[in-house]
């Protein structure tokens, strides 16, 4: 009777009196695995033009520099591109500060060269990608452009309001693993004033983009944006006088900055521009090259 | 009479058992990269461990994404390219308190513990160094060592290699009471 009292108890503390694996054990079971948000997306908050479904965290500045050269022009008159240096002579710049209010809203304040062009937008991150649960992220984005531009015909009625554009797109990503991500981006722009009477003021969108993970500081991305209506307004002659913007382009990170080197057809820095009104075909002469330098700044103590 | 003698025996080792064990689901672990380029620091208050004052066994766990830094780009940088938790989530420390101490005791300890450093998938044997204190039903356990990037297999990229010390300043700090 003892004997076994005392083997029964041994079985009790050798069950509970326990390696250095079973309490790594218990501790491992009680550890609640929570799902936790997906992170890294993109490198950046742009993919190259397009917006990402990233924000700036709250306290964070994020001063952006984007720049485009011009077409690069390869063509028997420009002596091949050499003239122009492939563009490089010439430049289009938007200077931007871009805040995180909270974690996920975030606004930012621009201002282009091109058309003389001030914009102010916010970002609202109203879904995250989850490692479980959520598989997506979705984030709504909405702009107002102002061209500060002087009226082409000083004769004409000219209304102050014609200066307005606005954006507004839900931009839907997903990272697929540590190599993919995709984004998809209905978007629709509203311009004030457009050239003809055929033109519609309103342009339908679907932005298509991915990014794929080269190394750990860079990564290759690929975006396209098919509008949906409106192709052939305002006509060119024969030909239409805007075109879908593609880009092909590099992130490159450094820590605190990030550069994203591209070629794109997509002329202008908002999407007003390289969205609803790009006068620029995808093909060797119109093609330019462009970088955007993002430097994040923290003011969290 | 068999049985109630039984019943007792499995309520007192149970009981002795839980009386030994002492845990924490808020343990502070903080760490620290200096460069003359960038000081990088980051904490979690949601490290978990727990301590067997018989066996003088020690555990602590932690989940990598709950390391928060001033520098959410940062932190988003040690998730994903350097720690890479979606693929290593956890750091664990499975040890041994060598020093023959009776932990019901109390008073302040200086104590070494031999264990299994567990960083970014690839576990290392250390001794470090620490301090026990028991007072008051509760054991808190500090501790300050070093752990070496390529020692764990953490590669640092060229374009930020002066801004990551090689050696990250590690601390520990820890309350831990009897185990419910």
């Amino acid at each position: 009777m003892k004997k076994t009292i005392y083997l029964f108890c041994w079985l009790l503390f050798s069950g509970i009196v326990s390696a250095q694996d079973d309490l790594l054990n218990m501790l491992s079971n009680e550890t609640p695995q929570k799902p936790t948000p997906v992170y890294a997306t993109f490198k950046s908050t742009r993919l190259v033009n397009l917006q990402s479904n990233e924000t700036m965290k709250a306290k964070h500045l994020d001063f952006r520099i984007q720049h485009r050269f011009s077409s690069m022009n390869i063509t028997k008159d420009n002596n091949y591109g050499l003239y122009d240096v492939f563009g490089l002579d010439g430049a289009v710049i938007r200077l931007g500060l871009e805040y995180g209010i909270t974690d996920k809203l975030m606004i930012g304040l621009g201002r282009s060269t091109a058309g003389k062009t001030y914009d102010g937008f916010v970002k609202y991150q109203l879904l995250q990608q989850k490692t479980k649960g959520m598989p997506l992220s979705v984030v709504l984005f909405g702009n107002t452009g102002i061209s500060t531009q002087a009226f082409a015909d000083k004769n004409r009625q000219n209304f102050e309001t014609s200066r307005l554009s606005y954006v507004f797109q839900t931009i839907i990503t997903r990272k697929m693993n540590d190599y993919f991500s995709f984004i998809l981006t209905p978007t629709m722009v509203h311009h004030n004033l457009v050239e003809t009477k055929e033109t519609p003021n309103d342009i339908f969108a679907l932005g298509i983009g991915t990014s794929i993970k080269i190394s750990r500081s860079t990564r290759f991305n690929i975006e396209y944006i098919p509008r949906l209506n409106g192709r052939n307004q305002p006509k060119n002659g024969d030909k239409p006088t805007y075109y879908d913007a593609i880009a092909i382009g590099f992130d490159i990170e450094t820590g605190g900055h990030v550069f994203q080197l591209h070629f794109t057809n997509g002329n202008g820095l908002i999407e007003q521009q390289f969205i609803a009104r790009n006068p620029s075909e995808f093909n060797l002469t119109q093609l330019r090259f462009g970088f955007n330098i993002s430097r994040t700044f923290s003011f969290v103590k | 009479m068999k049985k109630s003698i039984l019943t007792l025996l499995v309520i007192c080792t149970a009981y002795i058992s839980q009386a030994q064990l002492y845990s924490s689901t808020q343990s502070v672990i903080s760490f620290f990269s200096k460069t003359p380029v960038e000081d990088i620091k980051a904490d979690t208050k949601e490290a978990r461990s727990l301590l067997n004052t018989k066996t003088r066994d020690v555990v602590f766990v932690i989940e990598n994404t709950t390391f928060d830094f001033p520098n959410k780009l940062m932190q988003e940088h040690f998730n994903e390219k350097y720690m890479e938790s979606e693929k290593y989530p956890m750091s664990t420390f499975k040890g041994k308190i060598n020093e023959a101490i009776d932990l019901t005791e109390e008073g302040v300890y200086n104590v070494t513990v031999t264990g299994k450093l567990n960083i970014h998938g690839v576990e290392k044997e250390r001794t470090i160094p620490g301090v026990v204190t028991v007072k008051n039903g509760t054991i808190h356990i500090a501790s300050a060592f070093k752990v070496q990037l390529a020692a764990h297999e953490i590669k640092v990229p060229k374009l930020v290699i002066a801004k990551i010390a090689e050696e990250i300043e590690v601390k520990v700090d820890a309350s831990l009471a009897q185990k419910k």
